[in-house]
């Protein structure tokens, strides 16, 4: 029988044991993007701040959870091989499923802690941006009788508000942040899948970032390999593997759309959470298949 | 061994039964404006070998941004063609935003035609009125090229319309039919009837009695609603566009004096405004006066 107890005890392990290599040190400089992303260029238009700002900010959270998810998943299990904390836990009734599962979950959640702590810093800075955007912009509209609230000026102070609010601290950004959150689950157990059999933490730090990169191809190989015609027989053999094998990373990109202020609804994110969920599934068993055979 | 096969066989199976999941996905993705269709060719010819690579990895909308900057700069260092080569790159990597096509065309359409036209004293008279054409032109086009694509901004209908109204230098007409489409267009996209407004003072100005009509048709709507609204109505208080105008189509189409609306209603509003000590003069004396 699979234990819950035992897959949060490890999972519990992952965070402490990664919380040790001081991976919460990049915040320092996430602050400092934030800062220099948010404060200069300030002779712009005001979309153009509040777009380059979420543009940078969201940018930079989603470079860090690819490396987090990458080199965190690569790290941990060769680093157990090698201080043979992994012989102590497996000589335990503690089965490879559960070990796997723990560092998933361990991974995941530490994902989760730093997107949070990112989140909490961008949306604050996000917040007092858009906040000094609208002042004064209210304090234009306090001028404004009730007659004339169909003015052009009126209409136009309107619109630039409505525009701002757009663009400014609203769940559609929060959307984009959750999306980048699951393409780092996505990526996390793509690369415990890649430890299980690599060689060396390096090889699975460049495999999981070419992974990465292929993924946001995979769609343009997925079209390529759908359409009739039976052109260059090698294209056609490459874009299957790659629509076979890849996960498509693109469909999970939504930060544009929460930096642009175009609306992301909310079944789409169900279908992203489902389609998430699914990688994950797929690709840990397939971790926990070749884990299971792997001479010890 | 056995295990090994079935992953490779669980991979296989998994990839085929993803396909059509994800194609729906990408389809719904760009339908919707969520995610940008995949870059041209052309496209990647114009970018840099860097900026391309983060536009693939992800950073598509950080791209655009970072060139929105450097046209930016191009704009305060009067670069015009940089930034009109900037905002084309732009406009390509993110299609769907249309502050990039609006931005663009007012850099082009006001910012280097300004300048070409009234700062730059030392190119021939010619060559001015060349390049004066030229931005216009191309601020036009890029606008009309943003509207083809997003169809519904009130915000691009606007600008064009507003384009249309007042630009007429050299080659470029104004033309009040076009723009009374797109004030239309803004108000259908938008439901803000101050767009329609707009288009029915176009229309006013044509000379055609049809459009002439359908003006009179929406200046009367708007100022019944308006006077409807108004708790505390006074002369003085009607918006004098609204009200000009409409005094001018009266006129224009012979509208029989009784059912003339200002006729009718004018003196209500006056004996209500008198109550109130608000003088009333302004229509009477100058009745084409404008905001």
């Amino acid at each position: 029988m699979y234990s819950l107890t035992k897959i949060y005890t490890i999972a519990k392990s992952t965070i402490t044991q990664l919380a040790r290599m001081k991976v919460f040190y990049f915040l320092l400089a996430f602050c400092f993007i934030i800062l220099v992303a948010g404060f200069f260029f300030t002779d712009t238009q005001f979309e153009q701040k509040l777009k380059f700002f979420k543009d940078v900010s969201l940018g930079f959270m989603l470079l860090f959870t690819v490396i987090f998810a990458i080199s965190g998943s690569a790290l941990i299990i060769p680093k157990d091989i090698e201080d043979r904390t992994l012989y102590t836990i497996l000589c335990k009734p503690v089965t490879r499923l559960e070990y796997l599962l723990g560092k998933f979950f361990g991974i995941c959640t530490l994902l989760f802690i730093s997107l949070l702590a990112m989140n909490i810093l961008f949306s604050g800075a996000l917040y007092l941006k858009e906040q000094q955007l609208l002042a004064p912009l209210v304090e234009a509209k306090t001028q404004f009788t009730e007659a004339n609230k169909q003015s052009p000026q009126w209409i136009k102070l309107t619109e630039e508000e409505k525009a701002i609010q757009n663009l400014g601290l609203n769940w559609n950004v929060q959307k984009g942040v959750f999306s980048i959150f699951l393409a780092g689950c996505i990526l996390a157990s793509v690369s415990i899948l890649l430890s299980t059999f690599a060689t060396s933490s390096m090889f699975t730090i460049s495999v999981g970032v070419c992974i990465f990169i292929v993924g946001y191809f995979q769609a343009l190989a997925r079209d390529y390999f759908l359409r009739g015609g039976s052109e260059e027989i090698w294209g056609k053999l490459i874009s299957a593997f790659v629509t076979l094998i890849f996960p498509d990373f693109k469909a999970f990109h939504l930060a544009d759309a929460a930096a642009s202020g175009t609306p992301i609804g909310n079944i789409i994110l169900i279908k992203l959470v489902g389609l998430a969920l699914l990688y994950v599934i797929i690709y840990n068993l397939i971790a926990y298949l070749v884990f299971a055979e792997k001479e010890l | 061994m056995k295990k090994k096969l079935l992953a490779c066989v669980i991979i296989i199976i998994f990839g085929i039964a993803k396909i059509p999941i994800e194609s729906a996905l990408s389809k719904q993705l760009v339908e919707k404006n969520i995610q940008n269709t995949a870059i041209s060719a052309d496209l990647r010819n114009k970018l840099p070998q860097l900026g391309f690579m983060a536009s693939l990895g992800g950073l598509r909308s950080l791209v655009a941004s970072i060139l929105d900057l450097k046209a930016h700069i191009a704009f305060e260092e009067n670069d015009w063609t940089n930034n009109e080569q900037l905002y084309n790159i732009i406009t390509a990597l993110q299609p769907y935003r249309a502050s990039y096509w609006e931005t663009g065309a007012w850099h082009r359409a006001r910012n280097a035609r300004g300048h070409y036209q009234y700062r730059s004293p030392e190119l021939r008279e010619e060559k001015r009125e060349a390049l004066v054409d030229y931005f216009t032109e191309s601020g036009l086009n890029l606008l009309e090229e943003g509207i083809k694509l997003n169809p519904d901004s009130p915000k691009l209908h606007a600008e064009m319309a507003g384009y249309l109204t007042t630009l007429s230098e050299h080659s470029i007409k104004k033309d009040g039919e076009k723009a009374a489409y797109h004030y239309i267009e803004a108000f259908r996209t938008s439901k803000k009837p101050f767009y329609e407004r707009m288009a029915a003072y176009e229309w006013a100005k044509l000379s055609d009695a049809e459009q002439k009509g359908k003006a009179y048709e929406i200046l009367i709507r708007h100022f019944n609603l308006y006077t409807k609204n108004q708790p505390n109505l006074s002369v003085a208080s009607l918006p004098q566009t609204l009200t000009a105008t409409l005094h001018k189509l009266e006129n224009e189409l012979q509208i029989p004096e009784m059912q003339r609306v200002l006729t009718t209603l004018i003196p209500l509003i006056e004996k209500k405004s008198k109550e109130r000590n608000t003088p009333f003069d302004h229509l009477q004396k100058n009745p084409t006066t404008r905001n």
